[in-house]
């Protein structure tokens, strides 16, 4: 048994007393009994939920079974999940929305012309390119980037509460055809998303927060996990629309967002085909909701074309070399409410460059030293929403303020 | 066909609240076991109450375009077992814990587990709190990275990077470690 399956097996547990859950169940329904006692107005459930949950408040003939072997727990649950979620897809299908039927032209619901117009001019470019160069024996793809992504340090043992830092990163990544290779990491430093966070870090003790660099080296096979396979992906438009929509490359709940969500994790890998991305950058042009950002520039300062869509109050935005339709970068920025961050609007809580992808023949002898970029953002998020600096550094920490500008 | 959670969700906000009630038989075990795997199983008993309270006070919260609350869920819980552990001492994967004797149902994958405790103990150990957290949800929990996403309330490209760096970390980790779990595993090699 390998590690994974060995952590798997450490994950049963022995299912809950049907006891304790119907004294969970009899103290929600005395707190919505209280509330049930206001005035309410709206719309009530079927008579027959009432029924059901009569029933199920019985230990005795309760419906849950809990089973006393995982894996039969766990195949029930999948079961359960495939059918709730082919039923969101039958709902969704039927309203017409699903991304297939956007294809068609003259669709009413379609995108806004601009972000229409940009992604099928990129979905041309990209169908004209070269296909990738895939590593050959004894050489390595190589991936360098620069990101930042929040994180989120919990409460101290002393008490108090946690804070969010936005914490920016080189990332290269040297990946042979067998899976072998080498991830290198240096962390810059980390900035905080908001006063209020800087303020729980000091109550906190001012634990250090600042990373160390990380080398590590895989064997073969060490690097195969990632998103699905590529190639095995159907590059007519239509097919691959419809597989994205019934979530049949990866789960997540139905709907435009999710969709345009899917496509960009599609093109953040460098061995998609040109005929792939061009579908890709098709299927975006159809969906409803889709911005266009006209000319920005990424966090290492490159301009290119931009698009984004708003979802949950963050807008994330897609940053495109217009000459070879390659992703040069995203970035995710607080717009409103719902967004999960404790954070003013404008806030940007994470951002991405893609700065290098070629194969290489050897790896690095020596680790390396420096990142090929500062890792500090460049550039501001192009839209007019927020900066971030981080020019005053704290005397005994490597963090610094970050200034946000509500517009 | 059985009504959705978020139907369910919405009945309970538009008059009918012990409508709620229902999700406490759909996914009270698989809360529970979250808690239990995380905490043991008497708090887990503990904290299952304060979980569905917590849920229930703020079921408007509840993003209806998610079918399954369970994602929602583990969200409250993880912040139920941080104040917890707020008064209690450190956070530890209660399985994990050397000396541990949940009694399962199989016993040679009991003892089996028992001899590797330490060492997961230490390559989990070595992931920082969010990428354990990421890849428990989707080891234990059997979260997609869209669902971790909305556990967690972060970014889906957050979740999987996570996700990602976890795995590598774990594997790699696992690797170092291989030559113990192969001394004592005779039988697997």
């Amino acid at each position: 048994m390998d590690t994974m399956e060995l952590l798997e097996q450490l994950g049963c547990v022995e299912p809950v007393d049907q006891e304790v859950l119907a004294r969970t169940a009899d103290a929600l329904l005395e707190l919505a009994a209280a509330e049930d006692r206001r005035p309410t107005v709206g719309v009530t459930a079927p008579v027959g939920r009432v029924v059901r949950l009569i029933r199920g408040s019985d230990p005795a003939g309760g419906p849950v079974s809990p089973s006393a072997d995982r894996a039969d727990g766990a195949r029930h649950q999948r079961q359960r999940r495939w059918v709730a979620r082919a039923a969101a897809v039958a709902v969704l299908a039927a309203a017409g929305s699903g991304a297939g039927v956007l294809l068609e032209p003259g669709t009413p619901a379609g995108p806004g012309t601009a972000a229409a117009a940009v992604l099928k001019k990129l979905a041309h470019v990209a169908a004209d390119q070269p296909a990738p160069i895939v590593p050959g024996p004894g050489q390595y793809l190589y991936v360098d980037s620069v990101e930042a992504y929040t994180d989120t340090a919990g409460t101290s043992p002393s008490g108090g509460a946690g804070y969010t830092v936005l914490l920016p990163e080189n990332r290269q990544i040297w990946i042979a055809a067998n899976g072998s290779g080498r991830i290198l990491e240096t962390f810059g430093s980390p900035v905080f998303l908001s006063a209020k966070d800087r303020t729980n870090w000091e109550a906190a003790g001012r634990p250090p927060i600042q990373h160390a660099p990380t080398d590590m080296s895989f064997g073969p096979g060490g690097l195969v996990d990632g998103p699905t396979n590529l190639s095995n992906l159907p590059t007519n438009p239509s097919a691959l629309a419809a597989e994205i929509s019934s979530r049949k490359i990866e789960g997540g709940p139905p709907g435009p967002a999710e969709d345009f969500t899917q496509v960009a994790d599609m093109l953040r890998e460098t061995d998609a085909s040109p005929a792939l991305r061009s579908a890709l950058y098709q299927i975006a042009a159809g969906l409803p909701g889709v911005e266009a950002l006209g000319t920005v520039a990424d966090h290492s300062g490159r301009s290119g074309v931009g698009v984004a869509y708003v979802n949950k109050g963050l807008r994330h935005e897609l940053i495109f070399d217009p000459k070879t339709s390659a992703l040069l970068g995203e970035s995710y920025t607080i717009v409103g409410p719902g967004s999960g961050y404790d954070a003013p609007v404008g806030t940007i809580v994470g951002w991405e460059v893609y700065l290098q992808s070629s194969v290489v023949n050897s790896l690095p002898s020596a680790p390396a030293t420096a990142p090929s970029q500062p890792v500090a953002p460049a550039t501001p998020v192009p839209s007019n929403s927020a900066t971030s600096s981080n020019s005053a550094t704290s005397p005994n920490s490597a963090i610094s303020p970050t200034t946000t500008v509500v517009p | 066909m059985d009504d959705t959670d978020e139907q369910v969700v919405g009945w309970s906000e538009a008059g009918d609240p012990a409508a709620f009630v229902e999700l406490v038989w759909r996914h009270g075990p698989a809360v529970h076991a979250y808690l239990a795997r995380r905490t043991g199983r008497q708090d887990a008993d503990d904290l299952l109450g304060e979980v569905w309270l917590r849920a229930f006070k703020g079921r408007a919260s509840y993003d209806r375009r998610c079918p399954d609350a369970r994602p929602w869920l583990y969200g409250i819980a993880r912040n139920v077992l941080r104040a917890h552990w707020r008064h209690a001492s450190r956070p530890m994967v209660h399985t994990l814990e050397p000396g541990n004797s949940d009694a399962w149902s199989d016993v040679d994958v009991r003892l089996d587990a028992a001899a590797q405790r330490e060492s997961l103990r230490q390559i989990l150990a070595a992931l920082s709190e969010d990428e354990r957290e990421v890849l428990l949800l989707v080891v234990w929990e059997e979260l997609t990275p869209a669902e971790v996403s909305v556990a967690l309330g972060i970014p889906q490209g957050t979740a999987r990077s996570r996700l990602h760096r976890a795995l590598s970390t774990f594997r790699s980790n696992a690797a170092i470690n291989s030559s113990v779990l192969i001394r004592s595993y005779p039988k697997e090699v």
